[in-house]
């Protein structure tokens, strides 16, 4: 068992200070990926990672084996979407991608603004696979288990999400690969 | 590897704790402190009500027919109908919270 498995285990047993830890070593990427899956909304970003970890802290019993910011993903992706339902933020589903064009980057080389830009006009889904597997450089299996789908469904997501970023950045080329 | 590749690779940008930690600690501890003290708070109204409302000299009496030996002891009984009560009283609290 690793470190982080030790600290789960303490946390399991009552342990505030081992699930601190747990807290500070996690959130910095959890409130990233909260960040980019709310737009940029930090408040609503924030407040969401602390539930995360609050609903964590009470089902830190049920913790098994694997990834530990795996299962903080996993918690924080399904309250981002009762959220997102609640507030009615966006369509959550792929069939109603926002279909109007982001503008052309301006600068000949691309930029982490251009790629947040664009990256709000994906489904949830997508943004969530992308930046699991690539930004939080998750496998597509650990990847799968966090948003809860079947593996198949978040390749297609990361390939379909792939596509798209590449259709509205203007750059056709840059998925060549 | 495209310029898209490198650009969603890139880690995402580091955020700075500033108090975040220590804000949802609070609140974990304010949580435990809540859930400890509702259960305190409903094993201690469950003991109250056994200890009030239970008909003991009844149960004296059923005891009596029952276990003649030790039938008698009122601290028997009552010790019997707490420890049952508590733990029917935590076994539900436990699925509550």
């Amino acid at each position: 068992m690793d470190a982080i498995g030790r600290l789960a285990r303490k946390a399991a047993a009552g342990d505030a200070a081992a699930f601190g830890v747990l807290v500070r070593l996690h959130q910095s990427r959890l409130r990233g990926f909260l960040l980019r899956m709310t737009k940029g909304n930090a408040t609503l970003a924030d407040d969401l990672a602390q539930e995360t970890f609050l609903e964590g802290f009470r089902k830190i019993s049920q913790y098994g084996q694997g990834s530990f910011f795996g299962w903080l993903c996993a918690i924080a992706y399904s309250r981002f979407l009762m959220e997102a339902r609640k507030r009615r933020l966006e369509p959550l589903d792929e069939a109603a991608e926002v279909a109007e064009d982001v503008p052309e980057a301006e600068s000949a080389s691309l930029t982490k603004i251009d790629l947040e830009r664009a990256m709000e006009r994906l489904s949830p889904a997508q943004r969530a696979s992308l930046t699991l597997c690539f930004a939080l450089g998750m496998s597509h299996e650990e990847a799968a288990a966090a948003l809860n789908m079947p593996l198949g469904t978040l390749k297609s997501h990361v390939s379909r999400g792939r596509e798209r970023l590449s259709v509205l950045l203007g750059r056709s080329s840059m998925v060549a690969s | 590897m495209t310029e898209l590749d490198r650009l969603l690779f890139e880690t995402l940008r580091p955020i700075p704790d500033a108090g975040f930690s220590a804000r949802v600690m609070m609140r974990v501890k304010w949580q435990t402190l809540r859930r400890n003290w509702t259960v305190a708070a409903v094993l201690g109204l469950c003991t109250l009500l056994v200890v009030f409302l239970v008909p003991w000299g009844a149960v004296g009496v059923a005891l009596g027919a029952a276990l003649p030996g030790i039938a008698g002891l009122w601290a028997f009984n009552l010790a019997a109908a707490l420890v049952v009560i508590s733990l029917l009283a935590a076994r539900e609290l436990a699925r509550l919270v």
